[in-house]
């Protein structure tokens, strides 16, 4: 995937691997899934992803997913074997059904759980918390990136407080949509620069309530 | 066929119903059997028109809602759910409505059949110009057979059922936006004109209200907008009648080179109030053609757009060099000329001392850019080539559907300011549109999604997410249901 920086995703300046078309901002090899069903591995991303990121499945996987975050952020997961293979270890251990008490304690315990002794756990953990950066940011950051530099060496602590170059997590933006779809702006309730659905004159109106951000509006 | 229950327990999630108001289906073939209303007014009941799939597009089935007349603009145009996917199955029911819309306003005005060019009904619609009128004047009241206005220095040329073409109008030339004018291959003008139905004209004018200088419930002047007591509510359709309903229309002024055989023409007076010569009689060609229709369940409201077939190639034809033949906004003979770029130097037609005799020497090289998936390409050219053939050896087969654009966030779309004043705050208030983009060649030339490099969400042109922003006159402005009509106003 291109490397995308946020400035140049709002200057309109994209790298030439994020197609566009008429059916979306999105790479023409998603442009057929906008017509597909998902997958049942992407269906069960999706519930993995509700879990891990506290958001509601059909906010992730609307029926008509005009965004295809889910797929897209899926098959950067599954970009490479390994990764594909922890992301089925995740499955495995992910209750489906489950309650979604039984689930966000399954993930928790995944994201939280780091046993440098145990490779495979170190994986899970990660690719967990990529996943959910990837839903709230919009950007990639890698799981090997996550453990290097989350947890780094007691000598580099000065360089961190001083928030050096060398400690910032590498990270690539997914896409244009992936980033002005970004969770994180629903969580602080706004929206990312240049870019607003909220209707005319919302600025002079109290933000919407969270609840509308985060959950699936019930149909009347 | 299918009961309402059994379609309303159809659907993923929260999609639910595609129709857009909840009726029943009857069997489309005795629908059609009986006609839709023939009406030239845009009230009037709705026409159920139900399709279980593309393969029901049956010359028998459009025969009969074109040479009816169908004249009663669709309300309710359900797809059974067979489409493999949500997604498909209802871009093709979205697509299907467009193409009965497209009958339906299309249809002549003296009730007779859609064929033979004749003056379609949105023609005798009022022109936004004399919605909109100078100084904030009220509006003559709504009359068919004479909504059209014409500048005083134009009586002698003005002839009922003709179409003025207001050149001093900064929007008759140049894209939203001021994006740029676009050019022919002729070196004449794309004029672009607005019009909207008597639902949408009534709300802004109502006839209760006439004469009334303190009215609340007036829009067409910035005086009465202050003292409007909103929110800005356009009808909706339903049932009982089609809603408002406005069209923009792209058309290219014909020249002895062109064959108007090939196009919907009509006679306009080309008004340029700084020349010698204010009012020009031409004719013009129908080339590109955008339907806004609110109805109940999408409050964001359908977007449609056609284009003429012979407009512009796409990105792909010229690509594999299938690009030939005579466009009127592309020249295969200059194909290495770098396509889509807006003219040099000034743009209004006086400073560039245009007029039809006297053309401009720059020539617009436009292609059309941006992908479909297979999948909704092979939908389109389904549903295009039906209808196309149902209407073989008329103009209108000469017409394309370009795409729909439809709020997708079924759960969202069908509230309104005054179901839910919280809506106004809703986190996306264009409730998903789909397509993300939506462009049409000769009315956002320059706004084009591009396949290679992407969309910019508002700079890429997207029927709802633009129409979003739009807003009434005064200050401070109000939002204005997805309209940029109200903010004309003077």
């Amino acid at each position: 995937m291109t490397d995308l920086k946020r400035r140049k995703v709002i200057a309109g300046v994209t790298g030439a691997a994020v197609g566009a078309a008429m059916s979306g901002s999105l790479p023409l090899s998603m442009l057929a899934q906008i017509t597909e069903a998902p997958s049942d591995q992407e269906t069960k991303f999706a519930k993995l992803s509700a879990a891990l990121t506290g958001f509601n499945f059909n906010l992730l996987l609307p029926g008509v997913d005009t965004s295809q975050l889910n797929h897209e952020i899926f098959m950067k997961v599954t970009e490479k074997p390994e990764r594909t293979s922890t992301l089925q270890e995740m499955f495995q251990i992910f209750p489906d059904p489950g309650t979604p008490v039984q689930q966000q304690t399954a993930v928790a315990s995944i994201v939280s759980t780091w046993d440098r002794k145990d490779p495979k756990q170190v994986a899970r953990c990660f690719l967990g918390r990529s996943i959910i950066l990837a839903w709230y940011l919009g950007a990639w950051y890698d799981p090997k990136d996550l453990e290097t530099k989350t947890y780094h060496k007691p000598e580099a602590d000065y360089a961190y407080r001083r928030y050096s170059k060398s400690v910032l997590i590498p990270h690539s933006v997914l896409s244009p949509s992936a980033y002005t779809s970004g969770l994180i702006w629903r969580v602080m309730q706004a929206h990312p620069m240049g870019y607003s659905n909220l209707q005319f004159g919302y600025w002079g109106e109290n933000p919407p309530d969270l609840k509308l951000f985060t959950d699936q509006i019930p149909v009347p | 066929m299918f009961g309402v229950s059994t379609f309303v327990s159809v659907g993923v999630g929260a999609l639910g119903l595609l129709i857009f108001y909840s009726g029943s289906f009857s069997n489309p073939i005795a629908i059609a059997a009986t006609g839709g209303q023939r009406t030239n007014t845009s009230g009037g009941p709705c026409p159920d028109m139900t399709l279980a799939s593309l393969g029901d597009l049956t010359p028998g089935l459009i025969a009969g809602h074109t040479k009816l007349g169908f004249s009663g603009l669709p309300c309710d145009a359900g797809q059974v759910p067979t489409a493999p996917t949500p997604v498909l199955r209802l871009q093709e029911g979205f697509d299907y409505f467009s193409w009965l819309t497209f009958l339906a306003l299309n249809s002549p005005a003296n009730g007779g059949q859609i064929g033979a060019d004749a003056q379609p009904i949105w023609e005798t619609w009022k022109q936004l110009p004399d919605v909109m009128e100078v100084g904030g004047a009220e509006p003559d009241p709504w009359d068919p057979h004479h909504n059209a206005g014409h500048p005083k220095a134009c009586d002698a040329q003005f002839q009922p059922g003709m179409m003025v073409i207001r050149m001093d109008l900064e929007e008759t030339y140049n894209e939203p936006f001021k994006s740029g004018p676009l050019f022919d291959q002729n070196g004449n003008y794309a004029v672009f004109v607005i019009y909207m139905n008597q639902a949408m004209f009534e709300y802004i004018v109502p006839p209760s209200e006439r004469h009334n200088t303190s009215s609340q419930k007036s829009l067409y002047s910035i005086a009465l907008q202050r003292h409007f007591k909103g929110p800005v509510n356009f009808p909706s359709g339903d049932k009982s009648g089609p809603g408002s309903v406005m069209v923009k229309a792209s058309w290219k002024i014909l020249t002895a080179k062109d064959d108007p055989s090939q196009y919907h023409t009509a006679r306009a007076i080309l008004y340029m109030p700084t020349r010698a010569n204010p009012c020009q009689v031409v004719r013009v060609g129908l080339i590109g053609f955008h339907v806004g229709h609110k109805t109940k369940t999408r409050q964001q409201w359908v977007w449609t757009t056609f284009e003429h077939v012979r407009n512009v190639p796409t990105e792909k034809e010229v690509g594999d060099g299938t690009a030939t033949g005579t466009y009127s906004f592309y020249s295969v003979a200059d194909k290495g000329r770098e396509p889509n770029q807006t003219p040099p130097g000034a743009w209004g037609p006086d400073e560039t001392k245009w007029d039809p005799s006297h053309p401009s020497s720059f020539k617009s090289q436009i292609v059309r850019t941006g992908a479909n998936s297979q999948a909704i390409s092979d939908e389109l050219r389904t549903i295009n080539s039906a209808f196309q053939a149902s209407l073989k050896g008329t103009v209108w087969s000469n017409y394309e559907l370009i795409l729909t654009q439809w709020p997708s966030d079924f759960g969202c779309s069908n509230r309104t300011p005054l179901d839910n004043p919280s809506l106004e705050s809703l986190p996306d208030s264009t409730c998903a549109p789909f397509p993300t983009y939506l462009a049409n060649s000769t009315l956002e030339t320059f706004s084009q999604p591009v396949m290679k490099t992407g969309g910019v969400p508002l700079a890429t042109s997207s029927c709802i997410s633009c129409h979003n922003n739009a807003t009434t006159h005064q200050i401070p402005a109000r939002r204005s249901d997805f309209t940029f009509i109200l903010e004309k106003a003077q």
